[in-house]
């Protein structure tokens, strides 16, 4: 149950509950998140229990007990701080309706593999996997501003390992690029609404752009046809990358009506307006795949 | 006899309405046309093969013909062919399932100018689109993560898919003002956007530079 934690300084925090990709935003992976979170006492010391009368000792193992379940309570079902509130997304995404194929028959189609593709031609999505999901929520009142993001940065290599989408941002956030490339690279991007142009980065150099508007943002060099990276900017300082199968806590939120929005770069992602109450954890879920999508069935 | 009268005058009205409508859809066709001819060069790499330069007129509501030629998107070996189909707006696209074995797809798009689910159907089996919106169309299958393709939507019948040497050229366009685009399937440079005169009988010539700024 990996956990990310809130940069001190920020108003919100993120938690993810099932593994898988990173959060990003104003948040960072906490370095111990892969550490057992800390044991309660077991008991009350040896030597006391021999002069301790018996009610005393029950008193100590109900406090024990009720300690623990705070403990564990707190970790799953975060607590906004007085006057705020909190939601929890738990991410989902579902294959076609009425599929009747089996992927017994993949093994079959493997042995095309004109590019790299480990599992075949043929590989089936894996929606009980689906990465590179992006959501955030954003007030219905458009003067109802978040925190301000904190410079987030990235760093790119060469051109061709970017992933489908590498961050999820927030308009307004400024990126810090770094180039750890062993050569110079003249770093720049041409996506709509969000061109800019960092001129030649040497090698453990850097350069920085402010995201001005929502989408899809590739991070291109000259001379490679690949680009280094690939961003997606939400309008919105909450936001948040997630995999099918997580939940992603949104904390210490301004009470009020907000849109729950996902995004996929294949998939139509979902919409959703929720009311969020002050002292109060909410839920929601959003599923992402293609059965929401207009039918068409021309012959 | 007079209502056979009648009749005829009912019926040679029709004829020439119908002659009217027929020459004013036609009328591009009939008008003098040229040609527009370029080479598409870049400051970096651009996949050539992978553009497209279409042409979008100035005026608003110039009449233009839309091929009634139905075009064609096979899915076979999980991959989209071709991979990159252009169309004008108003065309309409079959989409068959020519695999070999019992392998169903479902091919989807959620591009802005054309949202849609063929839902599933097997060998054997195909399914149409009518592309009313210019724009590009990606197209995925749901079931199989390679298959990939876009169907460009220009938004005349005047579009030429760039050569990998970098050679277009567009055909039979109407005499007349006309802004030459560009498409890049992977967007590397800002997209070209020139508008130039066509000559009846005249090749007019638009190389197109590609660069950062």
């Amino acid at each position: 149950m990996p956990r990310l934690n809130p940069i001190a300084d920020q108003s919100c925090s993120l938690l993810r509950h099932s593994g898988g990709g990173l959060g990003w935003g104003p948040f960072v992976k906490d370095a111990s998140s892969t550490q057992p979170p800390p044991q309660p006492s077991p008991g009350v010391p040896e030597e006391g229990e021999k002069t301790l009368p018996r009610l005393l000792r029950a008193l100590a193992a109900l406090l024990v007990i009720a300690s623990t379940i705070l403990t564990i309570g707190c970790q799953s079902q975060p607590r906004p701080s007085p006057g705020m509130a909190s939601l929890r997304v738990s991410v989902s995404a579902e294959p076609k309706a009425g599929r009747t194929d089996l992927p017994s028959h993949v093994a079959v189609y493997d042995s095309s593999t004109a590019t790299p593709r480990p599992q075949g031609d043929y590989a089936l999505v894996d929606y009980s996997n689906l990465d590179d999901i992006v959501i955030w929520l954003e007030p219905a009142n458009a003067n109802a501003a978040g925190p301000k993001p904190a410079p987030i940065p990235i760093a790119v290599d060469a051109p061709g390992r970017a992933a489908a989408v590498d961050k999820a941002v927030s308009v307004g956030q400024t990126i810090i690029v770094t180039n750890r490339a062993s050569h110079p690279q003249s770093i720049y991007s041409v996506s709509d609404g969000n061109d800019f142009d960092l001129g030649s980065v040497p090698a453990g150099g850097q350069g920085q752009f402010t995201v001005k508007s929502q989408g899809l943002i590739e991070v291109l060099t000259m001379g490679a046809a690949d680009p280094l990276a690939r961003i997606y900017a939400a309008p919105s300082p909450w936001v948040a990358m997630a995999r099918a199968g997580d939940s992603v806590d949104f904390n210490n939120l301004p009470p009020g009506s907000y849109r729950l929005v996902s995004w996929h770069p294949r998939l139509p992602g979902t919409e959703e307006t929720i009311n969020l109450a002050a002292d109060q954890m909410a839920g929601a879920s959003i599923k992402v795949g293609v059965n929401e999508l207009p039918k068409v069935s021309g012959k | 006899m007079r209502r056979i009268h009648t009749h005829r005058w009912v019926w040679a009205g029709f004829i020439l309405l119908s002659a009217a409508r027929w020459a004013s859809a036609a009328e591009p066709a009939t008008q003098p046309a040229g040609t527009i001819a370029g080479r598409v060069t870049s400051e970096g790499e651009v996949p050539l093969s992978e553009m497209v330069v279409y042409l979008e007129s100035p005026e608003a509501n110039r009449p233009m013909n839309v091929p009634a030629a139905r075009m064609a998107v096979s899915q076979k070996g999980a991959k989209f062919s071709p991979a990159l189909l252009i169309i004008c707006a108003g065309q309409t696209v079959d989409f068959p399932n020519d695999e070999d074995r019992p392998i169903e797809h479902n091919v989807f798009s959620n591009a802005p100018a054309k949202r849609f689910d063929l839902g599933l159907y097997r060998p054997g089996e195909s399914k149409s689109v009518v592309f009313d919106k210019p724009g590009a169309v990606f197209l995925y299958c749901s079931i199989h993560r390679y298959m990939d393709g876009v169907i460009y939507v220009a938004p005349t019948p005047y579009f030429s898919k760039v050569e990998p040497n970098g050679n277009y050229k567009i055909e039979n366009v109407p005499a007349g003002f006309w802004t030459v685009k560009t498409w890049q399937r992977r967007k590397r440079f800002p997209e070209h956007s020139n508008l130039v005169q066509v000559k009846p009988g005249e090749t007019t010539k638009d190389d197109i530079s590609l660069a950062k700024k």
